[in-house]
């Protein structure tokens, strides 16, 4: 395809729409979509792509739009659509059946503020809330890893021993509306890197069977532990999309975690999505000027890494996480999987919560938030960092 | 006549609306004022909410309480403030896909349950805010930004839907006309019961200018000899085949309202004898000896 300049919802819709596509030999593509800023383009890319075989249909709401997506998942097509903010809230639902039904769906979450009060810019608080909801989530830092992991993404939900959906997230705006140069894939190689979907619990006439029906609690636990279980095939399931990716087109996309500069590092820096992104800059800047100091940016929330977070901290004295995001009553919602995976270490551990509401976090915040790690002989409640605007 | 203690300016706000110029909701919130003040509507007993959307932004200009809600759940929260506060003056405001798109459910259920809210829809067949998809008013064969090749589907006529819901006052009014929509908006406040006015409200933007050309051009006044408590009749001012767009009351009947309901139960509660003790019932489910 060559290198494009595109924002990142031309990205992300040309993704899916190649994806679909690929999907034409087999039972083709197809997905509901409503429009929500700051995602709505990805829709309307796809309302625009002439699908040899498949439709995204407009629909009424954002929950039946997950739901145009369960019941095509069911059917064996690729299904795929994008969401923000309150549009995901509202599908909420949905977004579990599709989880514990165990269908490969694929969805973009452009995260936006949840309102009210109401508020389009950036924070994570709209896709975390779905945490719990047996999907994969990533969190995509530039225009290229959006790209990739979206490609990555079809491959490990519909992989037989993983069979989950995938929540591909992008910052809004900041990714979404801005543009990068990107390498987008060509369908002729898409073609190749996606076998054609196959769901075995699909619908077939030679097995007539109703989905979802009453169970009892041992069958139910059984199911969410299947899901568990399933959780914990990713990681060598990703590992093998992601060399396959590579063999493919020629570039190595990024995996579970993205660690830099932690080998000999004091201090550590975590961080996701386009923070990442900032916070590399201020970081690269220290080591400059001697510090012990390095980052990790996560990019896949669920299943949450925590064996390869581990080695990465590896014998680091401090760590920040810098969360954009916040469950009321606890702190930033990284932060509390982080304690939870560094639980028996005596490691300093301490949340920054910055950006809430899409506030700027530039570097002279970062800056200071580092500043403000290596002043400190305990970690204390989550701090709030306040921004300009 | 008696001399309104309020004028029209008195219920605007201090926002600006941010509404493209030409929009036809600044005239549906000049109708808003002028119906207030001549109803002499108090603003600290009256509640304007909406959902989401160019036309939800109302209740913002106008100073009263208000709640810019949720895209599509107007219906549901004017009805708790209703219950809670059956002498305030509620009204429902927001767009036609805010109403009949996502949250299309509600608008079944406040028109059949008769709650004593008034409902302004303002219509302009499109999703305004989120730049120009379809909505389910939007004509068959349209070309928007999510039906690039036309509407495939059969559209919505809201006046329609509202009657066969049950809404007891059903009306159409075209924004242009301020003092026209005005008046509806009196009748619709003044209805004791559940009143819909369907606002036609030019979308400049997504619609093109000459949206409001034709709709203006579309319009006449319902025909003086139309028995406004006639259903049928006013279905026949519904989903009109010959492309004219009838404005003013359709529909206009009286039955309880849904608070009206509930205090008849509490009354009725209340003279009833009071619950069996714990003897009486241990003697009905003791078993038999
Ligand atoms: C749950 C949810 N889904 C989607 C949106 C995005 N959204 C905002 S307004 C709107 C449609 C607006 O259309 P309409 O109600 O007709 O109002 P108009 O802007 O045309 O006045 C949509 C889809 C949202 N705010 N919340
Ligand atoms: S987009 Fe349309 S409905 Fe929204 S403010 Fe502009 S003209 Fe009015
Ligand atoms: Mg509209």
């Amino acid at each position: 395809m060559g290198r494009t300049l595109c924002t990142g919802n031309y990205a992300a819709g040309h993704t899916l729409a190649v994806a679909g596509e690929a999907n034409r030999a087999a039972r083709g593509c197809c997905g509901g979509a409503y429009p929500i800023t700051p995602q709505t383009e990805i829709i309307e890319y796809l309302r625009g792509f002439n699908f040899r075989k498949g439709r995204i249909v407009p629909v009424e709401s954002e929950h039946s739009a997950m739901g145009v997506c369960i019941g095509a998942s069911l059917s064996g097509a690729r299904a795929f659509t994008a969401s923000s903010s309150n549009g995901l809230a509202y599908m909420t639902e949905n977004v579990f059946a599709a989880g514990y039904y165990r269908l490969p769906i694929v969805m973009i979450a452009v995260n936006r503020t949840l309102g009210p009060p109401w508020n389009i810019w950036v924070d994570q608080g709209d896709s975390l809330a779905l945490r719990d909801a047996a999907w994969l989530q990533f969190y995509c830092h530039s225009h290229q890893d959006l790209v990739d992991t979206i490609a990555i993404a079809f491959r490990v939900a519909e992989d037989a021993r993983v069979m989950l959906p995938v929540m591909v997230a992008m910052d809004g705006f900041v990714t979404s509306h801005t543009e990068m140069v990107v390498e987008l894939l060509d369908q002729e190689r898409v073609d190749r890197y996606l076998p054609p979907c196959e769901v075995p619990h699909r619908v077939q006439h030679s097995r007539p069977a109703t989905i979802g029906n009453l169970t009892w609690p041992r069958e139910t636990e059984r199911h969410r532990r299947d899901i568990q279980e399933a959780m914990e095939r990713v990681p060598a399931v990703l590992d093998e999309a992601i060399g396959e990716f590579e063999s493919m087109f020629g570039r190595r996309a990024d995996g579970a975690i993205v660690a830099e500069q932690t080998e000999d590092a004091e201090t550590i820096l975590i961080a996701s999505s386009t923070m990442a992104a900032t916070l590399r800059g201020v970081v690269r800047a220290r080591r400059l000027r001697g510090e012990r100091i390095g980052m990790i940016r996560i990019k896949q929330f669920r299943p949450f890494p925590r064996s390869e977070l581990l080695r990465a901290i590896g014998g680091a004295r401090r760590v920040g996480v810098l969360d954009r995001n916040h469950s009321p009553g606890s702190g930033g919602i990284f932060w509390n999987e982080v304690a939870a995976t560094l639980h028996s270490s005596d490691i300093l551990l301490q949340d920054y919560i910055a950006g809430i509401g899409g506030g700027d976090v530039t570097p002279e915040i970062l800056d200071s938030i580092i500043d403000d790690l290596a002043s400190r002989t305990a970690a204390v409640d989550p701090l709030w960092q306040e921004v300009a605007v | 006549m008696t001399c309104s203690p309020y004028s029209p300016n008195d219920y605007k706000s201090d926002l600006k609306p941010v509404w493209c110029p030409g929009c036809g909701d600044f005239a549906v919130l000049n109708s808003v004022y002028r119906a207030l003040a001549d109803l002499h509507r108090e603003p600290h007993e009256t509640v304007v909410v909406s959902g989401i959307g160019c036309s939800s932004r109302l209740p913002g200009y106008v100073d009263t309480y208000g709640f810019n809600s949720l895209h599509g759940r107007a219906l549901p929260i004017a009805t708790g403030v209703k219950l809670a506060r059956p002498n305030l003056t509620v009204l429902a405001v927001g767009g036609d896909g805010d109403g009949i798109a996502i949250g299309g459910n509600h608008f079944m259920h406040a028109a059949r349950r008769n709650v004593d809210i008034a409902y302004f829809m303002m219509d302009n067949e499109i999703y305004g805010l989120t730049k120009g998809q379809a909505a389910p008013t939007t004509p068959s064969g349209d070309k928007t930004k999510s039906t690039l090749y036309g509407n495939p589907e059969v559209s919505v006529d809201p006046c329609g839907l509202a009657i066969s819901l049950g809404a007891s006052w059903v009306a159409r009014a075209f924004s242009g006309d301020v003092k026209g929509t005005t008046e509806l908006m009196k009748l619709a406040i003044s209805h004791h019961g559940f009143a819909f006015l369907n606002i036609i409200s030019p979308c400049v933007t997504w619609r093109g200018d000459d949206q409001t050309k034709e709709l203006r051009a579309k319009q006449r006044a319902v025909p003086a000899e139309h028995d406004r408590s006639d259903r049928t009749a006013a279905l026949r001012f519904t989903n009109e085949d010959d492309d004219r767009m009838t404005v003013g009351v359709l529909y206009d009947t009286q039955r309880p309202t849904l608070v009206d309901e509930m205090l008849e139960i509490r009354d009725k509660a209340i003279g009833i004898a009071p619950p069996p003790g714990r003897e009486e019932i241990l003697r009905v489910f003791a078993p038999a000896r």
